[in-house]
């Protein structure tokens, strides 16, 4: 089993549709997959995958015995080996002991191949939280300045922390923009980072229409952002595949899509 | 005798055997400060100690201003100091941003320096990767030496060069009240 945090240092980098996407990709290869949501007080990825009012309890009740953890965790709708472990909006990052937290995570790891920590923005104590329960990170970049500056900085205190075993995860990749120069290169990122590359996720509406109608874009097996979870998590899984190439749309696809 | 004293220019010198124990130096110190000569009315002289190659840790350096509190015959005048001998430091790791790392000694980085990091150099600094963080020598004998620098800020004793981007094996001092870059011809 394995238990890696999926984190940035900025925000809106797309931490928690990357971390929703490899989790469905991961169950779609036959694993069992955990979401560990470690935004306390700004719970999405529930919204995000549509589980919303499947949400009964949260860690709040767990911590004060209403129930147990195995009530808490939430079954998808669509993959059985998927499962989601929400925050909630009522208990604060002071109020969980960190022992607790990692005896939990323990638990988990009884049950499921994969953990994965949707981690805050920023790089506060949500975020030392979320680092504190793994060895293992992908950091998702934009290719943008202040991204990578940001995943440098994380980057650096990852290692600090003893998280060693880093990969970078470029989304929203736009071959446009870096063609016209208007955005950074593949190589710039790797420059700055020297942190190997787990994939890259392709700039898609598609993305942004999913995750508000709580239907993760990775179920659209057609997508091609699918594709590119699909080819992430062959590689989490230590198999090498090809990057991703892009294809525009055709004019008939976009007609009748 | 393990601490022999002589006298030039107004100053005694004190000069404490290497081989000797220090608590067993400190009470010959001890006697010679009760001799007669130290009991003189207005007499304060000023006095050195030369410790040869010995080093003192801070407990032995307390015991000895102890001592001369105590008997308040000598002027603290200094003592010998040797310095360690400076091995080359080499930083293998990319420093990233937000780090500060300080330079006490030559140190040699082989990988990048990214944007956002900053060096602080009390000594010679030389990089082997791509230098993009701020660079800033504590004081004028530092020099840095590079080959690839890219939009990087190097600093020495508070004279600034801003934006440096020079792909060519560069040397930074401080000369004339001024900083100079000297790029090596090939």
């Amino acid at each position: 089993m394995r238990t890696i945090v999926i984190t940035s240092g900025k925000g809106g980098v797309g931490k928690s549709s990357v971390s929703i996407n490899i989790g469905y990709a991961l169950a779609n290869r036959g694993e069992k997959v955990c979401l560990i949501d470690a935004d306390f007080g700004l719970k999405n990825l529930d919204v995000m995958m549509g589980l919303e009012n499947r949400v009964i309890y949260d860690l709040h009740d767990v911590v004060t015995n209403k129930c147990t953890l195995q009530q808490i965790l939430v079954k998808d709708k669509r993959y059985d080996s998927l499962y989601l472990l929400p925050a909630c909006k009522s208990l604060s990052l002071e109020e969980i002991d960190v022992n607790y937290m990692v005896q939990m995570v323990d638990q988990l790891q009884e049950q499921f191949d994969y953990i994965l920590i949707d981690s805050p923005a920023g790089i506060e104590k949500g975020f030392q939280y979320a680092t504190g329960l793994c060895k293992e990170a992908i950091v998702v970049v934009n290719l943008d300045v202040a991204s990578l500056r940001d995943a440098d900085r994380v980057i650096g205190l990852l290692l600090k922390q003893g998280i060693t075993e880093l990969q970078m995860l470029v989304n929203k990749y736009n071959s446009d923009d870096i063609n016209q120069g208007r955005s950074l290169s593949l190589r710039d990122a790797h420059e700055i980072l020297s942190i190997p590359l787990l994939g890259i996720v392709y700039d898609d509406h598609q993305m942004i229409e999913a995750n508000n109608k709580g239907v993760p874009v990775y179920v659209d097996r057609k997508s091609l952002i699918s594709l590119c979870f699909d080819r992430i998590a062959q590689r989490l899984e230590g198999i090498e595949v090809p990057f991703m190439k892009y294809k525009k749309k055709k004019l008939l696809d976009k007609l009748f899509r | 005798m393990n601490v022999t004293m002589r006298s030039a220019n107004d100053v005694l010198t004190f000069k404490f055997n290497e081989e000797t124990q220090f608590s067993e130096l400190l009470g010959e110190l001890n006697g010679l400060l009760e001799q007669p000569l130290f009991n003189q009315d207005g007499y304060y002289p000023r006095a050195f100690f030369d410790i040869g190659k010995r080093i003192l840790n801070e407990d032995e350096i307390v015991s000895l201003m102890k001592l001369l509190k105590q008997h308040k015959k000598i002027i603290f005048d200094g003592v010998t100091c040797t310095k360690e001998k400076e091995n080359m430091q080499l930083i293998k790791r990319v420093i990233r941003n937000g780090e500060t790392i300080r330079v006490d000694v030559p140190t040699l980085f082989l990988d990048d320096i990214n944007p956002g990091a900053f060096i602080h150099c009390y000594s010679d600094v030389y990089f082997m990767g791509r230098v993009s963080g701020c660079i800033i020598g504590m004081n004028s004998s530092v020099k840095i030496c590079g080959r690839e620098f890219e939009r990087c800020k190097i600093s020495i004793n508070q004279k600034t060069l801003q934006d440096v981007t020079i792909s060519a094996m560069v040397t930074v001092y401080y000369e004339d009240n001024d900083i100079v870059l000297l790029k090596e011809e090939k």
